[in-house]
This record gives C-alpha cells, sequence and structure tokens, in this order.
C-alpha cells in the first residue's frame, strides 16, 4: 500500500459485463480534433529517447505533458540509492499537472522508457493559449480540475465498487 | 543510413544542448520551437527545415540577422555537418545525423566518426540515470519457489487461461454425488446424530483448510453448496440480477460473520446436537441455492458470503495445485477481484485494494484467525466453566490475536502480504495441532489401525508446508507489486486516443505554416492539402463549390507565397479570368501547399477595372435577356458586362434567391445555417454591374419574331441576344400519389428548406430516398445527418454504377453501411401510402417501407418547355453547337438546359463555361467548346469519391488497382488505359494529388506506357504527375 494504489486490470472480466469497464475520464472528452490541434500548437513537441529523464524528482519547473508516442516510466526512490518503477505512463496520458498547477516540486522521477514524443505546455503557453482560445483553456482548467477533484475523492474514500462501475 | 540531423545549441551561459531535428523548428527568444534567452535573438528568429538529404536554415526576418560560418543568411543556406550558425551572442552548430539503426538512443550512440572535425564539448550529462526497475531478485526467488508463470501461462493466468486437465463435463458428474453426499449426511445426522457428528467433526472439517490450503481450486469445484448454488445458472432458470451494492460491499463482512459466528456456535451447540447440525446444514445449502436464482454468477454465495469463503481466499491465495474453475461458462464478471476467475492473484488484489472498507475485514479475519483457532481447541470442551464465560474467553482470544497483527505492522517494517501470511500460517499450525490428534483418532476408528504417532508427521508436513507457503507467498506479493506497478494505474489523466492521434499527426507533420487574413495564429497544413480543405479544417468561412476549381466557390487571394502553391491548370486560369478578380487570386479547391508559409484572405481582391478593356462593342446590341439565374445565366451576364459596357442586361430567374451554390444545398437540410453559407453573389452585384434581376419571376413566353420575353407578371423584356439558361428541373418518378405532403426532390434551396422545415414539423424519423446516384446518395446523406433513418433505394444492383466500377460501389457501399444508410437494390417504388400525407412507400416487388418523407433522386430533366413553345429545336435538352448556339439565330443556350454533343451534362463547371462562351459569342466572339470527359466528385458524405472518363473497361484496356483495405478509411485508385492512354479514372479517399494527376491525365487523354503501369501497379501514383509525360525508366 505504501507504494501507491493498485487499480490493476487483472480483473477485466472477459465479457460486457457491469463489472468489466473501468470508466476512465478523459482529459477535455468532447474536444474536436481541431480544439486539440490548436491546443497543440500552443505547446511545442519534445523528443526522448530510452532512458532519457523526462521529469526530474524535486526539480521546480512547471510544465505539463501529453504522452502522445512512447511509454514513460515513473520511478519512485526505493532503498539509499534505488529506484523502483511505480507505473508505466502510455500514449495518451497526461503527466506532470501536478506542479503545472500549484509549482510545487515534481513528485517523482519520469524517464523515457520506449523513445517517445511529449507534448509540453509551459504555464506562459497555456497563457497564450488563454488569450487566443480562452473557451478551450478554461475548458482545459475545468477538466483537470474535474479530473484532480475525482482523484481527490477517490483518495478520500475509494468506493469499493471502484472496479465495478 | 542517414537519419534526423543533430544541432547543437551554444547559448551564453547555459549548457550546451543537442536537439535532434525530425521535422523543421523555429528558433528564436518566444517561438514555437527552440527558445532562447539571449536578448539579440529575435522572438523568432530562425527556421531550421531539415530533409532527408539536407538541413537549411532560413532568417525569419530576424532584427539582428543570422550568420553561417561568418556569411550573413539570405533566403535558405543549406548547413553542412559543421557549419556554425550565429544569432546574437548564440551558436548553432550542425553536429552531424543520427544513425538509423540506432535511431531511439539519440546522440548518446553516436559514433565519434559521424562527428565533424571539430572538437565538441560532451554533451550535458542526464540528471538522473536511475537503475532499471529491480525485480531480478523476485525472477530469482519465483523460480526457486516455483511460483513463476508456467510454461505458456502468464504470470497470473485467468482460469480460461490455464490448462484444463478434467474436462467440465467430468464436474459436473462428481458435484452432483458431492451433493447426493451432503444430503446423505444431513439425513444421517437425523438418524445416527453420533455417526454424523463422526464424519463431519472428525473427518470433513479437519481436512478441509489443508485442501484450501493445498489445491482450493479442487474443492472450488466440488463443493456441494456451490453446485447447488449454480444449480440455477447450469440449468437455466436463475434471474441473474446483478448483486445489489450492499452486497457487494458488504458480502466479505457477513461471510467472515458467519464463520466465526457458525464455528463458535459448535461449542454451545452443534458439536452436541445432531439434528440441530443437520437443520444448519440444510438451511446453508438452500440458502446457496435460492442465492444462485436470484443472483448471476457466483456473486450471490460462493464469492459474496459463503462462511467458508474467508478461508479459501485466504489459504487460496498461494496455490500449490491450480485447478481451473470448471463452473462458469462464461465467465459474467460478477465479482470484484474474482477468487475463481484469476485464483493466484485475487487475495492480494483484495490487500492492495485503495479502498480501505475493502481490506479492512480482510485483514482483521486473518489477524484473528490464530488466536480463535487457539482459543477454540482449549475452550472447546470448557471443562467448568459457565457458556458466557468461554465465549468471553475466546473474544479475548480473537481480539488478542487481531491486537498483535496489527501490533507486529506498527512495530516491524513488515509487508502487509507476509504479515497476513505469517497469521495465516500460524493458525493453520494450531489447528493442525490439535486437529491432527482428531485425525489420528478417526484414522484408528476407520480402519481399526493405532499409530499413536500419527499427530507428529501431520504437525510436521503442515509446518514445513506453510514455511514454503509464507516464502512462495511474499513472492507472489512482489511479482503482483511489480505486475501492478508496471500495469497503468487508473489515477493518470487520459486524453481520448483521437486526441492522440491528432497530436500525432500534429507531431509528425512537418506542417506548412499557413495564416488566414484575419485569424490570430497561423495554420499548419500537410503538404499537398489544398487550401480549401485548410480552411475547412480552420473553420474559416468558406464556400465549397465543385471542388475542380471549375465553379468559382471559392476564390482566395493570396497575399503571400504565391509560389508555395501549386500552379493552376487551365480549368482554374480559365475560372479566375471568368470571376476578374486581381491576379493573386485563386481558387481554394485546388491551389494545394507544396511549401510555405503563405499567407491568404479569403476575400479575393477586386480586380483592374476592365471599362478600358473594351475597346470594340457592338452598339447595336441593345439589350441582352437572359433567362435564368443559376450559374449559366449569371457567368453569361457577366461576360455580356464584360464584353459590352452599356447594354441592358435582364436576368430572369424563377427562385426568389441571388446566385447560390446549388452543389451545396444539402447542407440546408441538416446544417444550422440557412442561405447566407450559401449566396455567392451580393444582391448588390446585380446593381454593380447594371443587371435587371427579375427575381421570383417567371418567364411564361418568348416570342423569336418580335425578339420578346413574356413575363408571367406582365411585363415585357425586348433583346437582341437570348441566353436560354433556365437548367433543369429533377425528374418526378411514375410513384402513385407522389406529390402529396412528406414527398420531394432536391433541387433547389427552397426545395432543402421544405424538407428541414416538414421534418421539423411532423416529426419525421424515417426516410426513404429513390435513386443510389450522386444526388441521391447527397441527399440520403443529408437527411441521415438530419437524423433520420434513411433507406436508399436502387433500381440497379449497385450504387453509382454509371460513376465507379463494381469493387468501388461495394467500397461505397460499405461506407454508407458504416455510418448506417440502408440501401436496397433493385428495389423500385410503386406508390406512396398514407391518405394525408406520406406514411409508407411499396415497392414494385410487394415490400413496404414505412417512412415520414419520401424524397425522389432519379434524375434531372431539363427545362425545356419554354423553347418547345417558342419553336427552337429541342431534344432532350435545347439542342447548341459548338458556339452555344441554338438552332435560332441570336439565340443561345448554356447550362442543364443545353444539349451540347447530344449530352445534357448537368454539372455546375461544365454550365460555367458554357455560360460564358454563350456570353461571348452572343456578343459577336467566337468561342467553342469541346463536350468535355465529364468528371464527377462525390464529397460532404463522409467519403471523398472522384470520378472521370471511362470507368468500364473494354475488350483490351488495361486496369490498374490500388487499394488501402482500412475499413475506417478506405482508399482506392483506379485507372482505365485504353489504347495505351488514360481513359478513365477512380478516386476513392482523400487525396487530392492522386486526384488532380489523374484528371489531368484522362482529360489529356496522356499516354501511360508500359513502365509507368509497373510503378502504378507498385504503387506509385506520384508517377501520374504531369499527366503522366514523364515516365519512370525501368
Amino acid at each position: 500500500m505504501s507504494r501507491g494504489c493498485y487499480v490493476s486490470s487483472f480483473f477485466d472480466y472477459p465479457d460486457q459485463s457491469p463489472a468489466a469497464p473501468a470508466k476512465v475520464e478523459l482529459l477535455l472528452g468532447d474536444a474536436t480534433d481541431d480544439e486539440w490541434a490548436v491546443l497543440l500548437r500552443h505547446g511545442r513537441d519534445r523528443r526522448f529517447g530510452p532512458g532519457d529523464t523526462v521529469v526530474t524528482m524535486g526539480s521546480r519547473e512547471q510544465s505539463l505533458y501529453i504522452v502522445l508516442e512512447g511509454q514513460l516510466e515513473v520511478l519512485a526512490p526505493r532503498g539509499r540509492r534505488g529506484y523502483k518503477r511505480i507505473a508505466l505512463v502510455e500514449a495518451g496520458s497526461v503527466i506532470g499537472e501536478l506542479s503545472f498547477f500549484d509549482g510545487g516540486v515534481r513528485s517523482a522521477h519520469v524517464r523515457a522508457a520506449t523513445a517517445a514524443v511529449l507534448a509540453e505546455l509551459t504555464p506562459t503557453e497555456f497563457d497564450a493559449l488563454a488569450v487566443a482560445r480562452p473557451d478551450l483553456a478554461r475548458r482545459l482548467l475545468f477538466d483537470l480540475g474535474r479530473i484532480l477533484a475525482q482523484r481527490l475523492r477517490a483518495a478520500q474514500r475509494a468506493p469499493s465498487t471502484a472496479g465495478e462501475n | 543510413m542517414a537519419g534526423p540531423p543533430i544541432i547543437e545549441i551554444r547559448e551564453l551561459g547555459k549548457p550546451v544542448r543537442r536537439v535532434v531535428l525530425h521535422h523543421a523548428i523555429e528558433v528564436g527568444r518566444e517561438c514555437d520551437g527552440e527558445n532562447l534567452s539571449d536578448d539579440s535573438v529575435s522572438r523568432r528568429h530562425l527556421r531550421l527545415v531539415p530533409t532527408p538529404v539536407a538541413l537549411s536554415v532560413v532568417d525569419l526576418g530576424s532584427r539582428n540577422g543570422t550568420q553561417v560560418n561568418g556569411t550573413p543568411v539570405t533566403g535558405r543556406v543549406v548547413l553542412e555537418p559543421g557549419a556554425v550558425v550565429r544569432l546574437g551572442s548564440t551558436e548553432i552548430v550542425m553536429v552531424g545525423r543520427q544513425e538509423m539503426a540506432a535511431a531511439p538512443m539519440a546522440m548518446r550512440t553516436m559514433r565519434p566518426g559521424q562527428l565533424p572535425a571539430l572538437v565538441l564539448p560532451p554533451p550535458p550529462p542526464a540528471p538522473v540515470a536511475p537503475p532499471p526497475a529491480p525485480s531480478a531478485v523476485a525472477t530469482l526467488w519465483a523460480r526457486a519457489l516455483g511460483t513463476g508463470p508456467r510454461a505458456g501461462e502468464p504470470l497470473f493466468p485467468a482460469y480460461t487461461e490455464m490448462r484444463r486437465r478434467i474436462p467440465v463435463r467430468a464436474w459436473h458428474g462428481v458435484r452432483i454425488a458431492s451433493v447426493v453426499a451432503y444430503l446423505a449426511l444431513c439425513v444421517t445426522l437425523f438418524i445416527r446424530p453420533a455417526g454424523g457428528q463422526f464424519w463431519f467433526f472428525k473427518v470433513i472439517v479437519p481436512l478441509l483448510p489443508i485442501l484450501f490450503f493445498t489445491a482450493p481450486g479442487l474443492w472450488r469445484n466440488i463443493c456441494p453448496l456451490a453446485a447447488s448454488n449454480q444449480a440455477p445458472r447450469w440449468l437455466s432458470f436463475t434471474r441473474a440480477l446483478t448483486a445489489p451494492d450492499w452486497l457487494r460491499r458488504y458480502g466479505a463482512l457477513i461471510s467472515i460473520g458467519l464463520f466465526f459466528g457458525i464455528t463458535s456456535a459448535r461449542i454451545a451447540f452443534f458439536n452436541s446436537n445432531g439434528a440441530g447440525l443437520s437443520v444448519l446444514l440444510l438451511v446453508t445449502i438452500i440458502s446457496a441455492f435460492f442465492a444462485g436464482i436470484a443472483f448471476k454468477g457466483k456473486s450471490g454465495w460462493c464469492s459474496s458470503t459463503c462462511p467458508l469463503l474467508p478461508l479459501q481466499r485466504v489459504y487460496g491465495q498461494t496455490p500449490f495445485v491450480t485447478v481451473p474453475n470448471s463452473h462458469c461458462q462464461p465467465c459474467v464478471g460478477c465479482t470484484k477481484n474474482c477468487y475463481d476467475f484469476r485464483p493466484s492473484v485475487a487475495y492480494q488484489a483484495d490487500l492492495h485494494d485503495p479502498d480501505p472498507d475493502w481490506t479492512a475485514p480482510r485483514k482483521l479475519f486473518v489477524g484473528a484467525l490464530p488466536g480463535y483457532v487457539l482459543g477454540f481447541f482449549l475452550l472447546v470442551s470448557h471443562p467448568g466453566l459457565a457458556l458466557p464465560e468461554v465465549y468471553l474467553r475466546l473474544a479475548l482470544f480473537f481480539l488478542g490475536s487481531v491486537g498483535a497483527f496489527y501490533a507486529l505492522q506498527a512495530l516491524v517494517p513488515v509487508d502487509t502480504t507476509v504479515a497476513v501470511a505469517v497469521w495465516a500460517s500460524a493458525a493453520i499450525n494450531i489447528f493442525y495441532w490439535f486437529s491432527g490428534v482428531t485425525l489420528s483418532g478417526s484414522f484408528t476408528t476407520i480402519t481399526g489401525v493405532r499409530w499413536p504417532w500419527l499427530p507428529w508427521p501431520i504437525r510436521v508436513i503442515v509446518a514445513v508446508l506453510s514455511l514454503f507457503w509464507i516464502a512462495r507467498t511474499y513472492v507472489k506479493g512482489r511479482q503482483y507489486e511489480d505486475d501492478a506497478a508496471s500495469r497503468p494505474a487508473l489515477p493518470v489523466i487520459q486524453i481520448s486516443p483521437r486526441a492522440a492521434k491528432v497530436a500525432q499527426r500534429a507531431a509528425e507533420s512537418d506542417g506548412i505554416e499557413v495564416g488566414f487574413a484575419g485569424s490570430d495564429k497561423p495554420a499548419r497544413a500537410e503538404p499537398g492539402m489544398s487550401l480549401l480543405a485548410l480552411a475547412e479544417r480552420e473553420r474559416q468561412p468558406i464556400e465549397a463549390g465543385c471542388r475542380m476549381g471549375v465553379c468559382g466557390a471559392d476564390p482566395v487571394a493570396v497575399l503571400a507565397g504565391g509560389d508555395c502553391l501549386t500552379a493552376p491548370d487551365e480549368d482554374e486560369q480559365n475560372t479566375l479570368r471568368r470571376l476578374g478578380h486581381a491576379d493573386n487570386t485563386r481558387m481554394a479547391c485546388v491551389a494545394r501547399l507544396q511549401s510555405g508559409p503563405v499567407r491568404v484572405s479569403l476575400t479575393p481582391e477586386p480586380g483592374r477595372p476592365q471599362a478600358g478593356k473594351v475597346a470594340h462593342f457592338d452598339r447595336s446590341i441593345v439589350s441582352v435577356a437572359v433567362i435564368g439565374n443559376g450559374i449559366a445565366g449569371v457567368t453569361a451576364a457577366d461576360f455580356i458586362r464584360r464584353g459590352h459596357p452599356d447594354c441592358e442586361i435582364h436576368v430572369v430567374g424563377s427562385e426568389s434567391h441571388p446566385l447560390y451554390n446549388r452543389m451545396g444545398i444539402s447542407r440546408l437540410v441538416y446544417g444550422r445555417s440557412a442561405m447566407q453559407g450559401l449566396t455567392l453573389l451580393p444582391e448588390q452585384w446585380y446593381d454593380e454591374h447594371q443587371v435587371v434581376a427579375w427575381l421570383n419571376t417567371v418567364a411564361s413566353r418568348i416570342d423569336l419574331a418580335s425578339r420578346r420575353v413574356f413575363l408571367a407578371t406582365g411585363d415585357t423584356i425586348a433583346y437582341d441576344r437570348l441566353i436560354l439558361a433556365m437548367g433543369s428541373s429533377s425528374t418526378q418518378p411514375p410513384v402513385g400519389g407522389f406529390g402529396r405532403p412528406g414527398s420531394f426532390v432536391l433541387r433547389s434551396a427552397g426545395d432543402a428548406l421544405a424538407i428541414r422545415a416538414y421534418v421539423q414539423q411532423h416529426g419525421a424519423r424515417e426516410a426513404v430516398v429513390a435513386g443510389g446516384g450522386l444526388l441521391g446518395l447527397e441527399a440520403a446523406h443529408s437527411l441521415h445527418e438530419l437524423g433520420l433513418r434513411v433507406t436508399v433505394l436502387e433500381r440497379g444492383q449497385r450504387l453509382l454504377s454509371r460513376q465507379i466500377d463494381e469493387h468501388c460501389s461495394e467500397l461505397v457501399h460499405a461506407h454508407f453501411a458504416r455510418i448506417g444508410l440502408q440501401v436496397l437494390y433493385r428495389a423500385e417504388s410503386e406508390a406512396l401510402t398514407g391518405d394525408d400525407r406520406v406514411r409508407g412507400v411499396s415497392l414494385k416487388d410487394g415490400r413496404t417501407l414505412r417512412s415520414d418523407i419520401f424524397l425522389a433522386a432519379v434524375g434531372i430533366r431539363p427545362n425545356v418547355e419554354l423553347a418547345r413553345q417558342a419553336g427552337i429545336a429541342v431534344n432532350r435538352g435545347v439542342i447548341v453547337n459548338d458556339r452555344m448556339e441554338t438552332s435560332v439565330p441570336g439565340v443561345f443556350a448554356a447550362g442543364d438546359v443545353a444539349e451540347h454533343g447530344a449530352q445534357v451534362f448537368g454539372l455546375w463547371p461544365i454550365a460555367a463555361k458554357q455560360g460564358e462562351a454563350a456570353a461571348v459569342n452572343a456578343l459577336g466572339g467566337n468561342t467553342s467548346l469541346v463536350a468535355e470527359v465529364p468528371a464527377t466528385i462525390l464529397k460532404g458524405v463522409g467519403l471523398d469519391l472522384f470520378s472521370i472518363g471511362q470507368v468500364a473497361a473494354r475488350p483490351g484496356d488495361v486496369v490498374v488497382v490500388h487499394e488501402d483495405p482500412d475499413p475506417a478509411a478506405p482508399s482506392y485508385r483506379r485507372l482505365v488505359i485504353s489504347n495505351g492512354r488514360a481513359a478513365g479514372g477512380i478516386v476513392l479517399g482523400t487525396d487530392p494529388e492522386t486526384m488532380a494527376a489523374v484528371t489531368a491525365a484522362v482529360k489529356s487523354r496522356a499516354a501511360i506506357p508500359p513502365p509507368l503501369v509497373l510503378e502504378l501497379r507498385r504503387g506509385h501514383w506520384g508517377r501520374l504527375k504531369d499527366g503522366g509525360l514523364v515516365p519512370a525508366l525501368p
């Protein structure tokens, strides 16, 4: 338990029962292709080779990253010098949202497990987006806020039916 | 193999950094690429453009300029390896190219030989290089303890992934036997309580834990309670309800409570009361049975409230022998962390559940178990104790054990998995310490053999097994954590895969920058994209017409970067000339982007005044009448005005709208905007060009002798020249009842608006469209978009039989089927049913379809009545020669009403050309048209289809087909080569370059020599460019 919570996919049952699909909240799930294109144009692409560090634990940069291609490993310190992989982040995921909001230090190391392409959005770039497309920026913030709130709720009291809804 | 170029950015006071250029980037202080903090660098300073063969730099108009190896940059400069680009006080060095084979390893694996002869500082070390995740130890242990994945199975196999040694059918037999034995035991307990109790308490109960411990799956398959619970499912009379929330949530607590309650009641009651025990067992099996009737799968009993479940889950978590579940055929996903589904990992998943409500009762159970078992055996005979005191003492044992369990975890940083395993092992060892004696006694009773030492081997075997079990469980826990950690955890924020695809596309595409006037952020386009496609994607207010550069619906002004676009072809040049805008005008649909940046305004700039141009004109022509306000009529009026500055021009149109884009009317059916988007000419156009517009006016008669047109309003227009451009109407199908409310054609904006209004007014839900041609499919799609269930009736055996070949018809059919349109073949409508309005359609083959709307799209009919009555030669249309002259001198015809070369085209681009020719010739000019190779486009129905020229192959023709069978976005190309020359082509899918190449090749009947055919067969359709005139050499 000390290493984070695991909501594994061990119990994704084979049929279309109510227990099978875990409802995943998507960020900007209703955005059109064009809106995504606009959003991504405001950020920039970053490319990493396998093993390259993406985020250094304890650093103070504030970018939000969207993983476009490849896989990232999230590493937490283990023992005195070692690291343990605590999660594998797939393409289509968003990382860095905590520091993006609170400016606090990065809470884990993230490195590329494979060659990876990330879209990076710095707070400054977000501001530019907010000027150009206030509606989109507002929805992005609301969605991030909504997902963070859900996560907080889940952490406070994870429903025992988490895998069943 | 050279890969993408690598540059090194050396900025003052910053570590040197290297960047691999997979695509073009900008460099500047505040740009979309590499940002520098160098103040002498402009915000957008330069652009680095990599291609497979060269890396070049372009200065973006920076204030302080850019130098390459000391030379100021003007235009584009190619960077050799080692070249130094200086901007402000920053240097960018072209280091070399990435090795392709080692591409993902970035610059770290670059060989020294690849570096230029330039001493470079080493790249900055990566800030952190953590070691790989340490699963090696776990792997080693797993091998030693036999917990590793078995050959051919995943680490934690589901029952469906396990090897099944005993067929499911055999288990049914075993289960029937076990239920019979269970019932026999119940009966025995009544008749001979002592015997029954012996078998139950002294044989079965002492053996169950070791069975759970070693082969839990065996018990799950033979358990008589499970058999009774699953019987309703097996015999198909279960109601299969989803377990209510409380049952799922508190099932574990209920089963734990039942376990402790029933077992502790042994002391007071069941140990001494055979009938009572029998009743208990009967109640239990009946409860299991009814739970099976009510709830689906095993969610009512076996996996929720069964009193034995807690024991099975704890002791079965690391089975020595796995037996796949034989109940659930198939799995219905009824239970969270189902033991029967994935036995080796279910308990770990419970323990690691993020919900403390889920884990707490399970931990409590195992925490209490050793103390409870010990207390039970010490107190079961309770010599000299009152019953309440016995239970009080048992409770103390219970609490002491729980306390020690939590105290251990608080004091020693022990893994929960280990703590649980140790406690469970303690409990089972205590159990067999006492039960070893019981079993030994039972052995003697049954066999008559007396082995007083027998309890010891039992105790030792259990002890050794449990030590081994603890180690295995520990390894299993580590394996679970490693595996769970490597799976994506739910809380990571996800974007939709579609968005990721857009992102990928955006990331991959180099992107040609296109700025639209009035929009602040430039758009990025893929090479080959037309300005129209880009503008539509960017939601720019642009109108689309023929999409072939002919109709003139989408002129744009290219403000900068005109040479980055493809050159206009002849059609487009003609259109541009016809429109008469400024020289920087292009037709957005055919101007395709080759490079950038390009800047575009959607409002074309006015051309130079043309009054001065018209030096000679026929002053004897005072009045020109044009009947028809479509593209042919308006184009004719326009060209009359261009060629004659002061004659009267009358345009008579029966519709009430100024010229609009007829090809876009289907959008009026489903789109939210009304006419404004479709209007091609502003109302003042008529005034500006001194054209008298008679809109919403019907011409009733032409008098050739007196050269007058009589209008139905009573007015009369005298003309010197007459141009007929009445267009065509939809053919009225010979369907009984056609014309009653709900039956429509879709030809004019008015039709479209009426359909939309009708659908809303009557809440129409179903529509039948007669005709599987271009018009029919477009109409069907628009109704579908409006939310109706649409059925298309096609008389023939396939769709678009005149435009495309059979296979392509199948692809088009598949597309429409996918979006939900139904197409019936060899189906002809006979009559409409419904008295007041359309309620259904009966077909000639006897079928009847329910329908609120019947839309006929069975063809067009030129509006020739006026001409016929006047005595002008008419066949299907008004017959014209190559100069668009009718049989009567001074009378011309153009557009859909005209029959040219025995063809009525009914195509907008051709109508525009004919209108122009008619006007020019009416004023005394001499323009001849040749009957064209017709091209058709189907667009805006979710797929792009283009067809030109000959479709069917004749004997001796060569057909080249290339298909990409992606079901989501089918792509199909076909070229018919007749006598070595391109004769017809089909392009399905968005591929403007191939479309343009095929058009050019077919129109010019370009030679396609065999080597080029080969290239095409290999899929290299790019070779068709330049009309196939540049064949590839073998």
